[in-house]
């Protein structure tokens, strides 16, 4: 396993590099798509810029084990076309500026993941970090996790709109889980078409929901157990999202992937097909509401579908 | 364990006229259901606030969408004020979040981090959309320490929707609601004093908007009026003590010029205020409005209440009983104790049947837009005017039929407008033809958007062309009035006679006298016709002189006079309206009278009197109203009810000369009242119920609601 990370600016290429070489994903760094070449036989991952993204895709195309993940210091929507198009480019970091390295824990996340280790909800924070977990079987328990993670952000001396943004996430996330994820033994969704239904699910069908917070950090995690999610649903959800229209066709407003990219600097979809599905949202404490409106967003997606 | 959280999302819903508040907070998700909500909504605007919404899920977008789309539909304009930053965050996030609504005013949140204070601006549109197509929002300091807070927004994205949106101004009547009634703010343009005059007859309409204040014109509004005066105070905002000072000077002055003065529409805030005697001088309140709440609902809505329906219980300071608009339900009063005790110093007010109609019309009528394009200049070309009447009627049958109707007066005339003028340009009354002229050639008349305009053939002299072209306006303006289905069958009489004599290549006598009989009909019996134009020219050629006239009348005033042609009243089994001017096509010399629609079986029946005929004399005494017949025979009848006797009736059936009919009243027969155990005396079983013998007539006071 080896990453070749083309980057222009050569002191963060090294950065990332680094980072990559200490998660187990040893690591070369190239400054020039040119120069991509000898070293492509034989990675894994070719990390670059999203203005190399023509260059990264003709390269994915000439060896078929390689994959890529693309980091953008702009709007997710002017990218996303190299994710939508290359199913091997599964993951976006965003970055503060063309100067600036991808959050670390982002980059070590996808070096680890790569390597075929799991993230625990733990990996997501730091060791200090405090929160709570909670089962959430019905429409009932959902508004009630609802106001507990309000509660939770605002106890936290947030702003009363980052727990609104928090709450809101934790509507979105729950939804997914209790109406959208549920199919029957045909694979059909079973609540999905009716969202004003009370929705009751079995004890093993419960979805799990954590939220915690290290001080800097905020991230909330919902883990249903029919790991029914797939990538393309995640990223046409948000070019669709992102362009302002909505989808009516599966009983929502397909808005939600949007709505949850909204309030998070970084969205992780962990997906084992048919056992479970995992989505992490990520906030940023450093950031206030106005550079966290203009931060460029992260999307990583990992699993099959 | 957790408690269940609070409700959602709490609407409040508060009306008044034709604008309905929805008031929102709290969170719009799935069990938001939007189209149900749109379904109850009745109005011409409807201003969502929507200040209180703090989140929305992906479901309750849709619903939302779908609740705006559907709103839209059933009202005239949607605005959205005091939007919140979520608002504004899906505003710039999904496409048509809005409908086809705009927003008037929004909310810019700021922090200040040191104090730890989330901070809010109002911006608005109209008055600021300078800084925000800028995407500059305005400086604002901590409310705790003073220091500049920080814009907690991106402006670049927070601005993005509503920099491209359009300023706008609310309306009068809206933003009064809006300042007046909700405490809402609103620019000080939209809150400034306006005023509206319509004059028709003798009749003036004057609405009146905005806040009642130092700026209140009161000699400049008084100056000129005289007749009957209806004063429409429903945009009024605020009262302050300077503009009461006005009101009263203005109601002073009109007091002494006007035969009477009627107010329409009184909000609470003007009759709290300004209800007194030394406040309405001459005036007498028709009608007002109370604030009720449904007990069902909660809706608040403003009641339209007609004093002299409810004369028995407002003067009791009482409100009348009222029900939700919206569901049926039960409404309690919501009005203020000074409104109540204002109630009961009003006096019953008498209002003439035709003010009656001239207020309903009027009321109708939209407000005058201070610019744009006038009636006359649609009026004048006839040859455009045709062609909308093909596309209109090859676009939707349904459609084309209302606007074949509606074009019809213009382009019947305009094929046959006579040869123009001959001989050369001699003189003529301003050095050049006024716009609202046009092409139009002698003879042609037409009645378009708010105003008839007519040309005379070229006459002998100028008082001839003159009165040739106001009698051309004023028929034109009876057929034009004369579009209602209700009047097809009067139409129908004369519409031979009347193409015969205009559908020539040129006017002769037969038109000129005709148009001449129809115009002096349409002044004996619409009273709200216009009596002079409003604006006139004149061109003299060698071979004669041809006038210009042009009559503004609002479309308000032509239903009002539609109105009166098919206001039908019953007497001895028969049904009578006021003959329509139009008829004089086909009896030249007929000017007024009541023309039979119905005729059941009864003593006119019997007479030999049909639908059809027209009665032009009861008794002796002309009749020009069907109103008029009925109450001449009506107090005929129960004149001669006692013995028995005849009426006689001058009619006019046919073609042929008027001629009398003698209608027999037989004598009433009349019951022995059974006697009622304990004697007292039956209540009349039609009404006028005196409620005071029910309690003895003492000092108990009866149930107002009775």
């Amino acid at each position: 396993l080896g990453a070749i990370v083309l980057e222009r600016s050569k002191i963060v290429g090294r950065r990332i590099a680094r980072i990559f070489t200490c998660a187990g994903l040893p690591a070369v760094c190239v400054e020039d798509a040119k120069d991509l070449g000898p070293h492509l036989r034989g990675a894994s991952l070719l990390a670059a810029d999203a203005f190399d993204g023509d260059a990264v895709r003709a390269a994915l195309r000439e060896h078929a084990e390689l994959r890529a993940a693309l980091w953008t210091a702009e709007p997710l929507d002017r990218m996303l076309r190299h994710v939508m198009d290359e199913p091997r480019i599964s993951n976006v970091f965003g970055r503060a500026s063309f100067d600036t390295t991808p959050r670390e824990w982002e980059l070590a996340l996808v070096a680890r993941r790569l390597r075929g280790d799991l993230a625990p909800f733990s990996g997501y924070l730091a060791w200090g970090h405090t929160g709570f977990k909670q089962h959430v079987a019905s429409s009932a328990e959902r508004d009630a996790a609802v106001a507990r993670v309000q509660r939770y952000v605002d106890g936290l001396g947030l702003p009363r709109r980052i727990a609104e943004l928090y709450g809101e996430l934790a509507h979105e996330l729950l939804m997914n889980a209790l109406y959208d994820a549920p199919a029957d033994s045909a694979g059909r969704p079973r609540h999905a078409h009716d969202r004003k239904a009370q929705v009751a699910l079995a004890p093993e069908e419960a979805a799990t929901l954590r939220v915690a917070c290290d001080g800097v950090r905020l991230a909330i995690q919902v883990t249903d157990p029919f790991g029914r999610l797939t990538r393309r649903h995640v990223f046409d959800g948000l070019a669709r999202g992102l362009r302002g229209q909505m989808d009516q066709s599966q009983g929502g407003a397909g808005l939600g992937m949007t709505v949850c990219l909204g309030a998070t600097v970084a969205l992780v979809f962990e997906v084992a097909r048919g056992q479970k599905t995992e989505v992490t949202g990520l906030f940023d404490l450093d950031l206030n509401l106005r550079e966290f409106r203009a931060q460029a967003k992260s999307v990583h997606f990992f699993g099959t579908g | 364990m957790d408690a269940q959280p609070a409700e959602k999302l709490r609407i409040e819903k508060l009306s008044d006229g034709g604008v309905t508040c929805l008031r929102l907070a709290g969170t719009i998700d799935e069990d938001f259901d939007g189209k149900k909500l749109a379904q109850g909504i009745k109005a011409d605007t409807l201003v969502l606030d929507v200040g209180g919404v703090r989140k929305i899920s992906s479901f309750g977008i849709r619903e939302w969408v779908d609740f705006v789309g559907a709103a839209g539909e059933r009202v005239g304009d949607l605005v959205l004020v005091e939007c919140s930053p979520k608002i504004i965050d899906q505003l710039n996030m999904v496409l048509n979040f809005a409908g086809r609504g705009r927003v008037f005013s929004f909310y810019a949140p700021y922090r200040c981090d040191y104090c730890d204070l989330e901070l809010r601006v109002l911006l608005q549109v109209d008055r600021d959309h300078e800084a925000i197509r800028a995407l500059k929002p305005p400086d604002r300091a901590c409310d705790a320490c003073g220091n500049p807070a920080y814009f907690d927004e991106d402006p670049a994205s927070y601005f993005s929707y509503l920099a491209a949106q359009p300023p706008f101004e609310l309306d009068g009547p809206v933003a009064a609601f809006l300042s007046a009634k909700l405490a809402y703010t609103v620019s000080e343009s939209a809150r400034r004093f306006r005023a509206e005059k319509h004059v028709e007859g003798r009749a003036t309409y004057v609405r009146l908007s905005g806040d009642l204040d130092a700026s209140f014109p009161a000699a400049k509004l008084a100056e000129g009026l005289e007749g009957l005066l209806v004063v429409d105070l429903s945009g009024i905002g605020k009262v302050d003590p300077p503009g009461a000072a006005g009101w009263r000077a203005f109601v002073a002055a009109v007091s002494v010029t006007c035969e009477a003065v009627w107010l329409v529409s009184c909000p609470p805030v003007f009759l709290e205020r300004l209800a007194r005697a030394e406040d309405l001088g001459k005036a007498q309140v028709i009608s007002l409005t109370i604030p009720y709440t449904c007990t069902r609902c909660a809706a608040t809505a403003s009641h339209a209440i007609d004093v002299e329906k409810h004369f028995d219980v407002l003067k009791f300071a009482t409100a009348p009983e009222a029900s939700c608009p919206d569901c049926g339900a039960p409404a309690r009063s919501a009005a203020s104790e000074a409104l109540l005790a204002h109630l009961g110093a009003l006096s019953r007010p008498a209002v003439p049947a035709d003010v009656h109609r001239f207020i309903g019309a009027a009321r109708d009528r939209k407000p005058v837009l201070p610019a744009g394009p006038t009636g006359p200049q649609a009026a004048a070309p006839p040859r455009s005017a045709l062609g909308t009447v093909l596309v209109a009627s090859a676009a939707a049958a349904v459609v084309a039929i209302a606007v074949v109707v509606g074009w019809g007066v213009l382009a019947r005339p305009a094929a046959r407008t006579a040869a123009s003028a001959t001989g050369a340009l001699v003189e003529r009354s301003a050095a050049a033809r006024p716009a609202w002229i046009g092409a139009m050639e002698p003879g042609y008349a037409a009645c378009a958007d708010g105003a008839c305009v007519a040309a005379s053939t070229q006459a002998a002299d100028l008082d001839e062309a003159r009165r040739q072209a106001v009698d051309a306006a004023l028929e034109a303006l009876a057929e034009w009035a004369g579009l209602s289905p209700e009047l097809a069958p009067a139409r129908d009489q004369y519409r031979a006679a009347r193409q015969r004599a205009l559908g020539g290549q040129a006017l002769g006598r037969e038109a000129l006298e005709g148009r001449r009989a129809v115009a002096e009909a349409l002044r004996a019996t619409a009273p709200l016709a216009p009596a002079r134009p409003a604006a006139e020219y004149w061109e003299r050629y060698e071979g004669g002189t041809v006038a210009f006239v042009r009559f503004e009348v609002a479309e308000a005033v032509v239903a009002a006079i539609r109105a009166a042609y098919t206001d039908a009243a019953a007497a001895l089994g028969a049904r009578a309206v006021t003959l329509f001017p139009g008829m004089a096509w086909r009896h030249p010399g007929l000017r007024a009278g009541a023309l039979l629609v119905a005729a059941e079986p009864g003593p006119l029946r019997d007479a030999g009197l049909a639908a059809g005929d027209i009665v032009l004399e009861v008794e002796g005494r002309p009749v020009a109203s069907g109103r008029a017949f009925a109450e001449a025979t009506e107090e005929a009848r129960r004149r001669l009810e006692a013995a028995g006797g005849a009426i006689r009736l001058l009619v006019k059936s046919g073609d042929g000369e008027p001629r009398v009919f003698t209608v027999t009243v037989p004598r009433a027969v009349r019951e022995r009242p059974r006697e009622r155990i304990g004697g007292s005396t039956p209540a009349p079983a039609g009404g006028g119920v005196n409620v005071w013998d029910r309690t003895g007539g003492g000092d108990v006071r009866d149930d107002p609601t009775q």
